[in-house]
């Protein structure tokens, strides 16, 4: 064999042998994701969707018109992200159409094995349609049927009235209810709830951005798991079309320190 | 200017050359899957580089003088 064609054999081992490593190195930083920040994106029915198809089947419908949305008729339904490693937030945008739903609420599981979810809203549309006198306070309505405290510090200091609440720990030695679907707000004089409204895309559509922390997840291998619970959504609520979810993963970006602890953990998950 | 057969043998090296490279990241990156659960499939799909493993094992498989183009 002459000298060129040897040449060409060694420079092609090499440059194989170079792209190995480097894509091995890429995977092994991209693990890291040294930027601090990971966007996962929802691709309906593929394999390499970061985040999965809503389950179970049994409460899904099929419908020619939803392209790459997803229905379902019963609740509550699960979804899952993959995630390579641990961060410090995780932000869920979530799109959806919802004609008749009276409460819908995101959870994130928190426990394995059992019903154990942090559930926090992204409508709810007795508030949202209550045409009484309400006030906010940095994400807490207080509303009042017939306009008499001044503001919700008054009304602790001498709460009267039925107090119906949603989403928000009231004192345990005031009376009051916790909201659910078939709640009717005739019944009650002041309603106390930790609730933003979701931003409204026209024709039912909404669309909101609800924020967790990592400690409220169980991380599963690599999967954080989601629950969609829209209550009693059979008895006559219609269906929810999800539409597009991106979750949003933030932690500080890597330094030096951070990447010997990163070190650290791979070889002592490995150990275990 | 190179013979045909001359030729034909650097392709056939170079493809033993990407069928010994490929069939080693392979067995790395399914290792690494192995240990950790979507480590690789997160970011890129292990099977494309174990379907270049295959076909240049299939290509170097069916040369009719194969042995004489060692791994």
């Amino acid at each position: 064999m002459r000298m060129k064609e040897t040449s060409i054999i060694w420079i092609f081992r090499g440059f194989l042998a170079l792209a190995s490593i480097g894509l091995l190195v890429w995977i092994f930083f991209q693990n890291m994701v040294p930027t601090g920040i990971l966007v996962l994106e929802y691709k309906k029915a593929n394999p390499i969707s970061p985040i999965t198809d809503i389950h179970p089947e049994k409460r899904i419908i099929e419908l020619d018109e939803d392209y790459n949305n997803q229905r379902f008729y019963i609740d509550p339904v699960y979804f899952d992200a993959k995630v390579p490693r641990e961060f410090d937030t995780v932000t869920i945008k979530m799109a959806w159409q919802n004609q008749s739903q009276p409460i819908l609420e995101l959870g994130a599981r928190k426990v394995r094995g059992a019903w154990g979810f942090i559930l926090k809203p992204l409508q709810n549309k007795i508030i949202d349609q209550l045409d009484w006198l309400c006030q906010r306070y940095d994400g807490v309505i207080f509303c009042q049927k017939e306009k008499k405290y001044t503001n919700l510090s008054s009304f602790f200091s001498k709460p009267e009235g039925r107090v119906l609440s949603y989403n928000y720990v009231i004192p345990e030695n005031l009376e009051h209810d916790m909201m659910n679907v078939n709640s009717n707000t005739e019944d009650y004089d002041y309603i106390i709830a930790t609730y933003k409204s979701p931003e409204n895309l026209g024709d039912d559509w909404y669309q909101k951005s609800v924020v967790y922390d990592w400690q409220d997840f169980a991380l599963y291998i690599n999967e954080i798991s989601f629950l969609i619970s829209a209550p009693e959504l059979h008895k006559g609520h219609g269906q929810i079309v999800v539409g597009d979810i991106e979750i949003t993963l933030k932690r500080d970006p890597l330094d030096m320190e951070g990447f010997w602890e990163y070190i650290k953990n791979q070889l002592r998950r490995l150990k275990n | 200017m190179p013979s045909h057969h001359t030729m034909k043998y650097i392709t056939l090296k170079l493809n033993t050359e990407l069928f010994r490279a490929s069939g080693i990241l392979t067995l790395i990156l399914f290792l690494l899957e192995t240990l950790k659960e979507g480590y690789v499939s997160f970011f890129i799909n292990p099977v494309i580089i174990l379907v270049l493993f295959l076909i240049s094992g299939i290509i170097w498989l069916f040369t009719p003088d194969f042995d004489n183009i060692h791994i």
